[in-house]
């Protein structure tokens, strides 16, 4: 344990300058403005969406793409989206932050200590379980929709957010992502001393596995986070109540009947445009940069230095 | 197997119910004495649903749920599968009445015994589109999109045009227009807009279909000719435009640019096309409508439709009047139709109610509208009763295939009876995989 | 033998801390998938009779051999790009690590955090070259219209492009998180031995992450051959219908979802899961995916030794 506690900051000046030393500062540079490039071409199509809701939607397709209108276009698209009076649009941000914690929590904890699992357990049956998990990654979620909604019905889940909340809680990817980045990350020596040392299973997982899962942990997080949050199918099969909705389905619903999107639905009176999808998209994808950040703080390596010397 | 899975599921149930434990919600006791309904709507008919049912809150329970259109077959399957969920009645695009009639899905029934005769009668032939082979009613329609003749009275004082009545004198305007005042437009033809305007209003025989198992379709016959015959030598002149009529590209280049001359569209066209800021975004005083063009040498001016959705009531309903009660509220009632209030500010329908003494109680709305050169509501009644009803109802996605058929088509190389030819191939075989034998005649 | 009894004991809390799991496993994914097989010869508009011949309608559907063709050409540029370009991506970032760097990993995974109708919306504007903040680039190529650029032959590169865009960022974050599991030991000991930052990249890092990258080898050919999303995007968007049914998974949601016929969409996706999975097993079992750490640690030692 004490070789975690090396501060991460010392770990990293100390790459950092060995990095230089072995390398041309003109590759160097070349590379990172290699980088900053790519990522510049990602977030121009976000900086036009955060823009366009300033601007009215005949200003959206005449203006310069990347221009700014006004302050009040935001409170004039905020105001068109609460398209249900009484709020509601608020409720569905309240269950999109309430499922998807509890699929994220969930969802991380039981895919990672089965990866832990099947790496330094002897039980049986491993490969037929990792490649059972594997199949569930590869099934197209189509093909699975009748026979779901049938088990739900079968306990009475339909229209019931924890319908939603366990079939999303199977987390194939993470639980196969754990098992390889335990393989790779602790040598089975770690477990036989531990274990000579008198350490149960559970002991093993907490004291080897556990301290050096946070970069796996966050990761899995991420994903669980961004894979649920801004789900539109699930919830739109197995939750009809539109005080059940999540955000991204009760707008997805207002999107659906606009000309802004299908110009074949033409007449509508629901005041939403250009304008008003691009304000919600900021609204969907702002919570993603947050959780990214929170869950990124852990993955730097010196997390893990040292700690696989002995 | 089955018992095998049926074990699986008790198993399921056990488990779940142990996970779950107390959250799940306690079934509602059954109300004998109150009837309750519940129904499905898109986001424009909320307001009105919502209305209704406030106003039935002591008589009736009335849910109201939104859904996205398209998707209903699918989720009447998933219904069908659990025998329970099905709702009472349901508003959709209009081609769900057919697939909802086909006894494998069974979630569309004759409504002829629901409403008295007097009421069927005073629909004209507004719901004539839900009229099954068998001669009875299987839906009721919300809304005409019957096309009309859109024109700018300006231009036509201007270029000393007279509006046309007939499509010769049409398509004479789009000559002279390629000759004298060239980049000046009649429309866009991509996606359903050359269908609803041109193929169906000429009879052109593409979803006729003559009873559950066989559909005429035929690209070649000439009704569809004469079309194309009258097209071709105007798209290539540019009078006509390949795109859609909402493509980023025509907005700008042609509808905002003040180019358009006329354009024939459906009802719907001049608020939410022509008009709005964002769309060809026209000037006030300058637009309104005629009644539709006659071909030579026919009796009638028929019309085309694009869109005009329809409402359905379940089979499976245990309070069918209820339900059939909504889509009247909805089609027939002032207050639904001109006075409830629309997210966007605006009051009423926003399209016009096929219902007759809906669509009369509509008018004052209409006619009071000073955008209008003068009020468009007169040619809109007057192509109420005469959308052609040789195109019906079919099971498959006849509005897809457009898209995915004849615009692409169109796109490549500006020849429309080739495009055709490509969208008559498509849904020909959609037709046949949906149990359908395809004929041309 | 007291050694493997004791063994035996203490995997009681294996078993425990994998339950959870498996309980989700079986019960989401296992039993559905049994079920969908039997949901096959379920009746519907275009299996009126029923039964297992809906795996022949599928194959005889008219859009069958088009979507094939299409996912091919998707295929042979999306898959090569992705993996290419990804580890690419990866090992650069990795080359020094700098704090500013966190940001350009939150960059590259912004285009992934937009989904759904406002997907629809952002690539309408960005390849509609009227409204497009990529105007030059787009213009660079010759483009001035939409028109120029909806043509169906061009749909295979638009879409490879889209999905690239949505999958990228992610697989750049896993594989840089997968960088980060090698212990700075090795590095340092390597570049004491003299090793160019490319070297490092190429001759020690990508061999000790070669798991994480079959691992993504096979999710990338599986989400390539079930490609869905941004085709499913683009024909419901603007330019409607314009890829309908393009691919297999638009096909089978196609007669899920507009034909009723779930019982040839669970054919459909049984079809697809085999190539899928037969290419999946294959690569794991040609390589070390499923030795533990040891192994690969000793493999490790001997080739820096």
């Amino acid at each position: 344990m004490t070789l975690l506690d090396k501060p991460v900051e010392t770990v990293a000046k100390r790459k950092k300058k060995s990095a230089i030393r072995t390398n041309s500062r003109w590759g160097i540079s070349l590379v990172n403005s290699w980088l900053v490039f790519f990522a510049i071409i990602s977030v121009i199509p976000m900086i036009w969406l955060i823009l366009a809701p300033s601007k009215t939607d005949p200003e959206v397709t005449h203006k310069n793409p990347l221009s700014f209108g006004s302050f009040s276009g935001y409170i004039h698209a905020w105001k068109h989206l609460q398209f249900f009076d009484n709020g509601v649009i608020g409720r569905w941000v309240v269950n999109s932050v309430l499922y998807t914690t509890a699929i994220v929590f969930i969802a991380t904890i039981t895919a990672s200590l089965a990866g832990f699992v099947i790496s330094a357990s002897t039980i049986k049956f491993k490969r037929v379980f990792l490649i059972s998990t594997l199949l569930m990654m590869l099934v197209p979620p189509v093909a699975l929709v009748i026979p779901l909604f049938v088990e739900m019905d079968k306990v009475g889940l339909i229209d019931n957010p924890w319908s939603v909340i366990l079939i999303s809680s199977l987390y194939p990817f993470g639980a196969f992502l754990s098992y390889i980045y335990y393989t790779t990350t602790i040598p089975p020596e770690l477990y036989e001393s531990a274990r000579l040392d008198g350490c149960n299973d559970f002991k093993l997982w907490l004291k080897i596995a556990l301290p050096l899962s946070g970069p796996l942990l966050s990761l899995l997080a991420f994903f669980a986070f961004i894979g649920n949050w801004a789900n539109y199918f699930m919830p739109y099969i197995f939750l009809p109540s539109s005080t059940n909705y999540t955000l991204p389905l009760g707008l997805g619903f207002l999107f659906y009947s606009t000309p802004a999107i299908n110009p074949g639905v033409g007449a509508t009176s629901v005041p939403i445009l250009k304008p008003e999808i691009a304000l919600a998209g900021v609204l969907v994808a702002v919570p993603i940069m947050i959780v990214f950040l929170l869950s990124q703080k852990r993955l730097v390596r010196g997390m893990l230095a040292g700690s696989i010397k002995e | 197997m089955r018992q095998h899975l049926k074990r699986k599921y008790s198993l399921l149930a056990i488990a779940a119910a142990a996970v779950i434990g107390g959250t799940m919600v306690s079934p509602i006791a059954a109300q004998a004495a109150k009837p309750s309904i519940l129904i499905w709507v898109d986001a424009p008919r909320l307001p009105g649903a919502q209305l209704y049912a406030k106003i039935m809150a002591p008589t009736v329970n009335v849910k109201v749920e939104l859904h996205a259109q398209g998707d209903l077959l699918a989720k009447v399957q998933l219904f069908n599968r659990i025998k329970k969920g099905w709702p009472d009645v349901v508003f959709g695009p209009p081609n769900d009445v057919a697939v909802l009639r086909n006894p494998i899905i069974n979630n569309a029934m004759a409504l002829d015994s629901l409403l008295p005769a007097a009421t069927w009668k005073a629909f004209g032939n507004g719901n004539n589109w839900c009229k099954g082979a068998d001669g009875k009613t299987y839906c009721i329609k919300n809304d005409l999109a019957q096309s009309v003749l859109w024109y700018n009275t300006k231009l036509f004082k201007e270029f000393g045009y007279t509006v046309p009545t007939k499509m010769s004198e049409l398509f004479a305007i789009g000559a002279d227009l390629a000759k004298n005042h060239p980049g000046y437009s009649l429309g866009a033809l991509g996606d359903q807009a050359a269908n609803s305007s041109y193929f169906w209003p000429s009879q052109c025989p593409l979803n006729a279909e003559k009873s559950a198992t066989r559909v005429v379709i035929n690209s070649k016959d000439p009704h569809c000719t004469r079309v194309t015959k009258a097209l071709q030598p105007l798209i290539d002149a540019k009078v006509y435009d390949p795109r859609s009529p909402f493509d980023a590209g025509f907005i700008k280049d042609v509808g905002q640019a003040g180019k358009l001359v006329a354009n024939i569209g459906p009802s719907w066209y001049g608020d939410f096309v022509l008009r709005p800021a964002s769309s060809y975004a026209v000037k006030a005083g300058e637009w309104t409508a005629a009644p539709m063009p006659i071909w030579d040498g026919e009796k009638v001016a028929y019309s085309g439709e694009y869109g005009g959705g329809i409402y359905t009531v379940s089979p499976h309903s245990k309070f069918p009047k209820e339900a059939v009660a909504f889509a009247m509220f909805m089609v027939g009632d002032k207050r639904n139709l001109v006075t409830v209030t629309n997210p966007d500010g605006s009051h009423g329908a926003p399209t016009f109610p096929a219902y007759g003494p809906g669509n009369a109680l509509w008018a004052a709305k209409v006619n009071a509208d000073t955008f209008w050169a003068s009020s468009p509501y007169p040619a809109m009644a007057a192509q109420a009763n005469k959308v052609f009803s040789g195109e019906k109802p079919v099971r498959y996605d006849t509005n897809g295939a457009w898209g995915a058929a004849f615009s692409p088509a169109l796109a490549k190389d500006g020849n429309i009876q080739n495009a055709l030819n490509a969208y008559a191939t498509y849904i020909s075989n959609l037709a046949q995989q949906l149990g359908y034998e395809v004929s041309t005649k | 033998m007291a050694k493997t009894k004791r063994y035996r004991q203490k995997n009681t809390f294996m078993y425990i801390m994998l339950a959870p799991y498996l309980l989700f496993l079986f019960f989401f994914g296992i039993v559905p998938l049994i079920m969908a097989f039997f949901e096959i010869p379920a009746k519907s508009l275009t299996n009126p009779n029923g039964g297992f011949d809906a795996f022949n309608i599928v194959l005889h559907d008219f859009r069958f051999g088009t979507a094939a063709k299409h996912v091919a050409g998707f295929m042979a540029i999306f898959v090569p790009l992705m993996i290419v370009f990804v580890i690419g991506m990866a090992l650069m970032l990795d080359m020094n690590t700098a704090k500013w760097k966190k940001y350009l990993r939150m960059a590259y995974i912004v285009p992934a955090s937009v989904s759904g109708a406002v997907a629809v919306l952002m690539w309408y504007v960005i390849l509609e070259p009227t409204l497009s903040p990529f105007k030059w680039i787009i213009n660079l190529f010759g483009v001035k219209e939409a028109t120029q650029i909806w043509q169906t032959q061009n749909l295979v590169y638009i879409l490879a492009f889209m999905a690239f865009f949505a999958m990228a960022g992610n697989w750049i974050l896993i594989q840089y998180g997968s960088l980060q599991s090698i212990s700075t030991e090795i590095l340092e000991a390597a570049r004491v031995d003299g090793c160019s930052a490319f070297q490092l990249a190429v001759r020690i890092k990508l061999p000790l992450i070669r798991k994480y990258v079959i691992y993504m080898g096979v999710l990338v050919f599986a989400g390539g051959l079930q490609i869905f999303v941004e085709p499913q995007l683009l024909t419901t968007s603007v330019y409607q219908g314009i890829a309908n049914a393009w691919s297999f998974d638009q096909l089978s949601y196609t007669l899920a979802f507009t034909s009723g016929d779930f019982g040839g969409a669970s054919a459909l996706s049984i079809m697809l899961l085999i190539p899928s999975l037969l290419g999946a097993l294959v690569v794991i079992y040609k390589t070390d995916m499923f030795e533990d750490a040891k192994r690969v640690r000793g493999q490790k030692i001997e080739a820096e030794g």
